[in-house]
């Protein structure tokens, strides 16, 4: 009887082995709790984005969610500095370019109020991302920017709430201080909406385990790596139905492309690879991303099933992309993001610049409150 | 004019049936007709009216078992409300911090409170338009402090919004909203404290800040 078990259960693990089928627990749980511990503790950090033949990097030290500093450098160049302490926040802008779409008016000098004032219930707080803002403001601010100096608004940073609806920018990359600000808050938000089985721990030996899927490093000793949607599976082709809004809807959103991997060590996160990328799904085997298009009626080109998943890429990147600005969905952004943290948990101090320009930062890349609001 | 005119505090007695806690708050409406220089009629009306988010009632879960509220009220206090004694800074975020009376229409035959002391402060300008109120409360032995659930029922029930949690120097604090205002809580030991501040008053945090460093 036990040598009969035995045989059963062996045979089991070849087939799942085989199939590819070993059983995955719900790692999510588990991550998701190291990651809102991380969120909790003071910290420094690289974040830096590759994408589209650039490079972009942020340096952010974070003492709690009232306190941060930020650098942004694209390619090496700095971009901007913001610097956020309670209620007041202040930028400095090394590239006016950065500037040239912000829309100033109404008012010729800088609408600077005492700290410590009641504001009109009117006055809202143009949220959107690292971009120009919604709200027109003070050529006199802009000024003094395009200068490179320092503005600072006494109340810059006043909101306590979170905006909800920004949980996730619509587009990554278009806000990279924003990104890199909230990378942990994002991540946990990606992972909440994974399905049971997509975050587990790095194995090579395991049967779900697919190296050519697997765009991120191996951890070094002592760290644990989970992977966090390494290799997506969606819903069969061949269940959808012949309806056209079926066939739409069986397209996958940009979310499915990106996967990552977090790093842990005594704990906490130590490091974050994240990648977005339609060649590593295209390898998948099943996904026919190809087809699904095809089936939804989006144009591609003759003869593209016949190319490599590697000259089918550019391609799909930019059919879907037309494809989600008719829906209003969010744009798919391929980049691979690497955030490796240090200082974890030692206190740093955040100071304001000395000597700035006080200003009004209204509407100049104002994203509200930024770091925490999780629930 | 009285101390309790100056704060009048409205008590919901019926939800004090199931064990509660009180809050208070400055007026959202008044906070509402102010403008960025509010104009003295404005001042003069909120700093005369307040109103009260009311009462957040424990879980009932939680309630049972708490002791009996004690007998000796202190004087001043028409009900059971006992005063806490909490020491706070002469100011908060540079407005002048004063000490008000918790109990005003505090009267209740209800002996399962959650709390069985509080205290509660007003932070105003030097016009002494009220800026904001700081209460704490003490919970009694039996609250289940270490439960996760009896906090996050605490805390769900301040406010009218979903509550976002922020970590500052190392502890969490939550925030909320009702008209015109935020309202930011937090553990510390066995005692809750409740920040409510204009939502239109743009140095919230440095507020926040300084009422984080209160220690019962």
């Amino acid at each position: 009887m036990k040598r009969a078990l035995s045989l059963l259960v062996a045979a089991a693990s070849v087939l799942g082995m085989l199939t590819g089928c070993a059983t995955k627990l719900d790692y999510r749980p588990q991550v998701q709790a190291i990651i809102r511990h991380t969120e909790a503790l003071a910290r420094t950090y690289t974040y830096k984005m590759s994408s589209g033949g650039h490079t972009s990097t942020v340096n952010v030290e974070i003492a709690d969610d009232f306190r941060y500093l930020a650098t942004y450098a694209r390619d090496g160049s700095p971009e901007v500095d913001e610097i956020v302490r309670d209620d007041a926040r202040a930028v400095q802008v090394h590239d006016p370019a950065l500037l040239a779409s912000i829309k100033t008016g109404g008012q010729t000098t800088a609408p600077t109020t005492a700290a410590g004032t009641v504001k009109p219930l009117d006055a809202t707080v143009p949220v959107g991302g690292f971009v120009a803002g919604k709200t027109a403001v003070s050529p006199a601010t802009v000024a003094s920017l395009q200068k490179g100096q320092w503005v600072e608004d006494s109340s810059g940073s006043y909101t306590i709430l979170r905006p909800a609806s920004l949980s996730r920018p619509p587009t990554p990359g278009a806000d990279q201080v924003g990104d890199a600000l909230k990378v942990l808050a994002d991540l946990d938000t990606y992972i909440s909406g994974l399905p049971d089985g997509a975050v587990v721990p790095f194995n090579p030996e395991a049967g779900y385990y697919f190296k050519a899927l697997d765009p991120f490093p191996r951890p070094a000793a002592g760290t644990q790596r989970y992977d966090v949607s390494l290799s997506p599976q969606l819903p069969g082709r061949s269940a959808v139905d012949d309806s056209p809004g079926q066939r739409q809807a069986a397209i996958p959103l940009a979310d499915y492309f990106l996967s990552a991997a977090v790093y842990v060590r005594n704990g906490v996160v130590v490091s974050i690879r994240e990648s977005a990328n339609v060649a590593l799904r295209l390898r998948l085997p099943d996904q026919d991303i190809v087809a699904r298009l095809q089936d939804a009626l989006v144009k591609l080109p003759a003869g593209i099933s016949s190319l490599s998943p590697e000259r089918q890429a550019p391609i799909i990147d930019q059919a879907l992309n037309k494809f989600y600005a008719q829906h209003q969905d969010p744009a798919l952004v391929q980049r691979y993001v690497v955030v490796d943290f240090s200082q974890l948990g030692v206190q740093t101090s955040i100071t304001l610049p000395a000597s700035p320009v006080q200003a009004s930062l209204a509407g100049i890349f104002d994203r509200g409150q930024t770091l925490g609001g999780g629930s | 004019m009285s101390r309790l005119q100056r704060l009048a505090i409205v008590v919901a007695v019926a939800m004090l049936a199931t064990g509660a806690v009180l809050i208070v708050i400055p007026s959202g409406g008044s906070a509402r007709a102010s403008s960025s220089s509010p104009s003295p009629a404005a001042k003069s009306h909120a700093t005369t009216t307040h109103q009260s988010t009311g009462i957040v009632a424990c879980p009932s879960p939680y309630t049972k078992g708490f002791h009996k509220a004690p007998a000796n009220v202190p004087p001043g206090c028409p009900g059971p409300c006992p005063a806490l004694s909490v020491s706070t800074p002469a100011t908060m975020g540079g407005l002048v911090v004063g000490r008000e009376d918790p109990c005003g229409d505090f009267q209740s035959s209800n002996t399962t409170r959650a709390l069985d002391a509080v205290a509660l402060f007003s932070v105003r300008e030097p016009t002494q338009l009220l800026i904001a109120t700081l209460e704490v409360g003490r919970f009694s032995p039996a609250a289940p402090l270490g439960d996760t659930g009896f906090r996050d029922g605490v805390i769900s029930q301040i406010g009218q919004t979903t509550p976002q949690a922020l970590w500052l120097e190392g502890h969490p604090v939550y925030a909320t909203s009702s008209p015109g205002l935020t309202l930011i809580c937090w553990f510390k030991g066995r005692y809750l404290f409740v920040l409510a501040v204009r939502n239109n008053y743009d140095q919230p945090k440095s507020i926040l800040r300084d009422a984080l460093k209160v220690n019962p």
